[in-house]
């Protein structure tokens, strides 16, 4: 059944679908990364290399 | 609340052992390189036709030096150097670091021992046998356990991106491991992989390419990340984009593996996929090495004095470059002409020379002197090292260059239907000029890494001898403010190993099941492709022991001039017994997949004992070992067993009888070639063996 399935697999608005989602999730990532209020903490987490030692 | 301080000293103890076996190491890899390249200029270099010493076993012996032990060793040294004072805390186990490092060590030299006794399971990067996959298995557990028990016990809450390459590299190396691994044994050291023909050519690639990703890439990208911004003494360009960086990477880095395999019998959308996601990745990958250089903003200037620098720059240029050309190798049609060329191989080495080499040089530069505290003996050495290297490098790459280029061009150079150049080797003696090129400018990497090791060893032998420091941090305090997003995801390192985990999965989940379930199709019967004979498997043993598939393909691309060349495309069918796929990655010599429809059976043995006495300038080595070597039928039933257990279909009296049957057939074959004129003691020589095999090797005949 799965073959039969396989083989008319007709969806494609399906990988269109996985498409949008992965790129959505793309955009909202780097949205958010590059929000201005997280200055304080990213330049918290670029010093952690100069603390150790 | 009062915070109380606590004092701890690190563990340099084990990156400095890291650090020279990764010196040492580097250096055996680079001379087995250099060997290697002057075989290729001149077939002489195979020395007094020892089989232990000729290029196909040797060829294996040098990746996995380079990979495994030299650039193993030294994302050991930096990981361990690195997270101690990232996270501030000593390694979890001084014990574990020990049995890691020993492990690692005990590991190489089974290597060493094994590749050049022909104990090699035939698969590119994945050559060593199951035991000592099982040891690769367990040391690199005690590495996991000992690297996430730092995390456990660390005294800063945040973990700085270089920690996430580390544990993405860390996680899915075990995962391609362990899945590329799974074979059945037949005997201590012999053992045929699971997958067969196009699956098995996936899992391969899936494998080698993620090698390449996760095993000399993410580590590397996570030094970067941390030894970048010490030697420059500021802070890495933009957080933000190493953040992009890693989980862009991460996640498209996975699907690239069929980019390997354009044009082959694997299925056309598996080919897209990976040629897609290999564009994309050049996104992520520019993002990372922009980040570095610009790391270096108003600081340009110390480049030209400071040669750790220089190494930096250099290496992170050479990852732009070689992530540049990546992409562009995968296009299909920049494929069809680069594939199985010396093109690959200088892209390979712009990678592990200019970037991996250098970062390393980079990384040792900087971290000997200061685990010794001392100074570097000499910055006039390390530039000369840098300049000699740098020369090396250029000459290395840009002879490939001309020689993938040149030899691909006259691969599909056509006069109307017909080859131009018909005769292979007509288009291997045009690059040999080339070819001792890259010989000297392998040597002179090498000459300049010399160079460094004695800079090194006498930084280290002038050192004063000192007390371990002992460093002061603040408990781990419980959460107090970020308790949202990003920031409370890596502060737990479980949640951040399950995501990287899921990252990975996905790719490798949507290319490999489907192309597990295609073989079902395939069912015994519905195909006309045979299993081999007894002494067919025999020989193909042979073929993989001797390292036959390092010069030879077995895959006839759908692409014109192949079919011309060679005959008709390969089929999925075709391979469906091949446990372990043999496609080849390089056309050093012609492809073989037709190779049985071609020339009698003496053809091959005066071919084998004496390749010049058939194709005058030919590089192959001669096989005169194959004469004297007797078969071993002792194993033959039970490799049919394995074969049997593993899908292919024999009839219970073919395991039975396995070894009658291979001798019936040795000696049809010897009596073939004895009324073809040669004449000695033939029956039972590994000789016959190899022939019945490349005589087996035919398109399968049509389809059910």
């Amino acid at each position: 059944m799965k073959a039969e399935f396989l083989a008319h697999y007709g969806l494609t608005y399906l990988n269109i679908f996985a498409m949008l989602l992965f790129l959505a999730i793309f955009a909202g990532a780097l949205i958010w990364v590059y929000r201005k209020s997280s200055k304080t903490y990213y330049r918290y987490m670029e010093n952690i290399p100069f603390q150790g030692d | 609340m009062q915070q109380s301080i606590e004092h701890f000293s690190y563990d340099d103890n084990t990156v400095k052992k890291f650090a020279l076996a990764t010196m040492i190491w580097g250096a055996v890899a680079m001379l087995v390189g250099v060997i290697v390249a002057l075989q290729l200029a001149n077939w002489r270099f195979n020395l007094f036709n020892l089989p232990e010493l000729s290029f196909g076993r040797l060829r294996p012996l040098h990746t996995n030096a380079a990979i495994f032990a030299f650039a193993g060793n030294a994302i050991f040294a930096g990981v361990y150097h690195s997270t101690q004072r990232l996270l501030k805390t000593r390694t979890y186990s001084d014990f574990l670091s020990a049995v890691h490092f020993w492990g690692w060590q005990l590991i190489i030299v089974l290597a060493a021992l094994t590749i050049p006794f022909g104990i090699t399971t035939g698969k590119e990067y994945a050559e060593l046998e199951w035991p000592i996959d099982i040891l690769i298995a367990v040391v690199w557990v005690v590495f996991a356990v000992n690297f996430f028990g730092m995390l456990a016990k660390r005294r800063e809450r945040h973990l700085y991106v270089a920690i996430w390459f580390y544990i993405a590299s860390i996680l899915t190396v075990a995962l391609l491991h362990i899945v590329n691994s799974i074979a059945l044994p037949v005997s201590f050291l012999k053992s045929y992989p699971v997958y067969a023909g196009v699956q098995d050519a996936l899992v391969q690639w899936w494998y080698g390419h993620n090698a390449v990703a996760f095993f000399l890439t993410t580590p590397f990208l996570g030094l970067m990340y941390y030894y970048l911004p010490k030697a420059v003494n500021r802070p890495v360009y933009s957080y933000r984009l190493s953040i992009i960086h890693f989980w862009s990477l991460v996640f498209l880095y996975i699907w690239t593996g069929p980019h390997h395999l354009l044009y082959s019998a694997m299925p056309d959308w598996a080919q897209s996929v990976g040629m897609v996601f290999s564009i994309m990745l050049l996104a992520p990958s520019w993002g990372g090495m922009i980040n570095g250089l610009l790391t270096l903003r108003g600081a340009w200037h110390r480049v030209r004095h400071e040669p750790i620098l220089k190494f930096f720059v250099a290496a992170v240029t050479f990852y732009g470059m070689s992530t540049f050309e990546g992409p562009l190798l995968s296009i299909k049609s920049v494929n069809a002409l680069a594939h199985f060329t010396d093109w690959i191989i200088a892209h390979v080495h712009s990678g592990v020379l200019g970037w991996n080499g250098f970062l390393i040089a980079a990384m040792l530069y900087y971290m000997v002197p200061r685990l010794w505290k001392t100074k570097l003996y000499s910055e006039k050495l390390a530039n000369l090292h840098f300049w000699t290297g740098m020369a090396g490098i250029v000459l290395y790459i840009s002879s490939m260059w001309a020689a993938g280029i040149t030899q691909g061009l006259m691969w599909r150079a056509l006069d109307g239907e017909r080859l131009v150049y018909p005769d292979f080797v007509e288009t291997v003696t045009k690059i040999v000029p080339l070819y001792y090129v890259r010989a000297l400018g392998g040597t002179l990497y090498l000459a300049g890494y010399i160079v460094m090791l004695y800079n090194l060893f006498k930084t280290i032998a002038l050192a004063p001898k000192q007390e371990p420091e002992v460093f002061s941090a603040p408990a781990l305090s419980p959460f107090s403010t970020d308790k949202a997003g990003h920031r409370y995801v890596e502060g737990l390192p479980a949640v951040m190993t399950v995501l990287v985990l899921i990252s990975v999965l996905v790719g490798s989940v949507i290319e490999i099941l489907p192309t597990m379930l295609a073989h079902k199709y395939f069912v015994p019967g519905t195909v006309t492709q045979k299993p081999y004979t007894a002494l067919e498997l025999v020989g193909r043993d042979i073929y993989i022991r001797e390292g036959c598939y390092t010069c030879h393909s077995q895959m006839v691309r759908s692409l014109p001039y192949d079919i011309i060349r060679y005959g008709e495309r390969s089929k999925p069918e075709d391979f469906i017994y091949d446990h372990p796929f043999q496609w080849g990655s390089r056309r050093i010599g012609p492809d073989l997949a037709h190779i049985g429809t071609k020339y009698p059976v003496s053809w091959h043995f005066y071919h084998m004992m004496d390749p010049r006495r058939i194709t005058p300038h030919s590089l192959m080595p001669s096989y005169p070992n194959l004469y004297r070597n007797k078969i071993d039928y002792s194993k033959v039933s039970k490799k049919l067993t394995v074969m049997k257990n593993l899908g292919v279909p024999y009839a219970p009296e073919d395991v039975k009888n396995a070894a009658a049957h291979a001798i019936i057939q040795a000696k049809a074959v010897s009596e073939e070639l004895r009324a073809q004129g040669v004449t000695g003691h033939l029956e039972d020589k590994e000789m016959v063996a190899l022939i019945a095999y490349l005589q087996s090797l035919k398109p399968a005949e049509g389809k059910a």
